[in-house]
């Protein structure tokens, strides 16, 4: 099976892959070869592909995957190999979102902070391998 | 005749500027080609997204989305005005202001408020007689796709409560490097034709990023269901839209700012020409006369002799 993940700056992952697990609201959805076309939206989390025995692991922010019988077509807003993390980055904006949530100003978008949040937050996990909480 | 010591100074200053000057062209020139790339990385994910959307759209809801359905009466629109943040390309952020602002005083029947995007956009307007609601900055260092889905996000919500009937959208198009054109075009309601167009564009650039053919037969499973599917999708393609629209701007910004920046090397070059011949005037100047002291002075003394 095929995949490919595009993001609005790159082509982020191109490779033949024996079995895909994605984010789903609904929880991880493995794909393999053969899948029922399928379209399922996901949310931020983690992205594991399996060429061999280990997987290749990703951080996704929210996007949606076009599933077929040998193809799987991920667009996602941004996809990250664990090793690209810059994880000072990534704590660093988890601090902000933090402290804008704490403080709750007037007329704040709290959504955008939660999301920012839970974005930075799963960063953090796929870079430090999940040693993190 | 101006002091040579003065003269001297002053061309010094004026290579000075010109150093800057010149660097400043090169760093735009260099900015523009990285914003080039980004503009061509944008396009296979946008007309994936359309694919997508011209896929699914019809059979979910039509062309009945609150997202695309024009309104009857539009009695208030939403400006985006996009800038930049700086200055020192010509006439770049005027051109868009002016632009705006004749557009909005040409909607003499309905109120137009206004978003800003960019520093002297946001400037200038706030000192109008105009509503700004929502004011972005400094975004274009780090932009990323997603300053553009948290913009568009700020654009969509007054659209679907119903607090805006139309969003539109001034910036500068890139044409080429020297040419910039200002434009402005109806981000809301989409246009079910213009997603069509671009999942058009797709399928013929397929081979490169090679999105699935869909089968009309095909049965499709969807998670959570084809409606907010396309809701996601939708939302996407207009974060998709904004984000090109930004990057166009930048990169007209940079054109400009590269063309305002060559003519002012040249200009400093003219400057140095002209304060040098005049730097040599006055140093030939102040040798005749010292000659002609010394001519005059030998000449006392032989007769004094």
């Amino acid at each position: 099976m095929h995949i490919k993940a595009i993001t609005p700056t790159r082509l982020a992952v191109d490779l033949e892959c024996r079995l895909a697990v994605l984010p789903t609201d609904e929880g991880e959805v493995g794909i393999e070869e053969d899948h029922a076309h399928m379209m399922v939206t996901l949310v931020p989390g983690q992205m594991r592909i399996y060429e061999g025995g280990q997987p290749h692991i990703y951080a996704v922010s929210g996007g949606v995957a076009d599933i077929h019988p040998r193809k799987l077509l991920v667009l996602a807003d941004a996809v990250e190999a664990a090793s690209e993390i810059d994880l000072e980055r990534a704590r660093r904006a988890k601090e902000r979102a933090e402290n804008r949530l704490e403080q709750r100003s007037e007329g704040m978008d709290v959504d955008r902070a939660q999301a920012a949040l839970s974005r930075a937050i799963n960063r953090i996990r796929i870079a430090t391998g999940r040693q993190e909480k | 005749m101006a002091n040579l010591k003065d003269i001297k100074r002053r061309i010094r200053s004026v290579r000075g500027t010109q150093q800057i000057t010149r660097a400043m062209k090169l760093v735009a020139a260099a900015k523009l080609r990285r914003n080039q790339d980004r503009l061509v990385l944008l396009r296979p994910f946008s007309d994936g997204i359309a694919t997508l959307l011209a896929r699914f759209l019809p059979q979910a809801v039509g062309d009945e989305h609150p997202l695309l359905m024009p309104r009857e009466q539009v009695a208030k629109k939403l400006m985006v005005v996009i800038t930049g943040d700086k200055g020192l390309c010509g006439a770049f952020n005027q051109n868009i202001l002016r632009h705006a602002e004749r557009l909005c005083s040409a909607s003499t029947d309905c109120p137009v408020e206004v978003v800003t995007v960019g520093r002297t956009g946001h400037r200038y307007l706030s000192r109008r007689d105009v509503t700004v609601r929502e004011h972005w900055e400094d975004i274009y260092e780090r932009l990323s796709f997603l300053t553009a889905r948290n913009i568009s996000k700020v654009l969509e919500e007054p659209f679907l409560k119903g607090e805006v009937d139309e969003v539109m959208v001034v910036y500068s198009h890139f044409v080429s490097p020297i040419e910039q054109r200002v434009s402005s075009y109806t981000l809301l309601p989409l246009e079910l034709e213009n997603i069509r167009k671009s999942a058009a564009l797709g399928a013929r650039a397929a081979r490169d990023i090679d999105i699935p053919a869909a089968d009309q037969r095909d049965v499709y499973l969807f998670e959570p269901d084809v409606v907010s599917l396309c809701n996601d999708l939708l939302s996407r393609y207009l974060a998709g839209e904004l984000y090109r629209t930004i990057l166009e701007n930048v990169a007209s910004e940079f054109g400009a700012r590269m063309t305002a920046m060559d003519a002012a090397t040249e200009n400093a070059d003219d400057l140095i020409g002209r304060l040098t011949l005049e730097y040599n005037r006055a140093r030939q100047a102040a040798i005749t006369t010292e000659i002609l002291e010394v001519a005059t002075g030998a000449e006392a003394m032989k007769k004094g002799a």
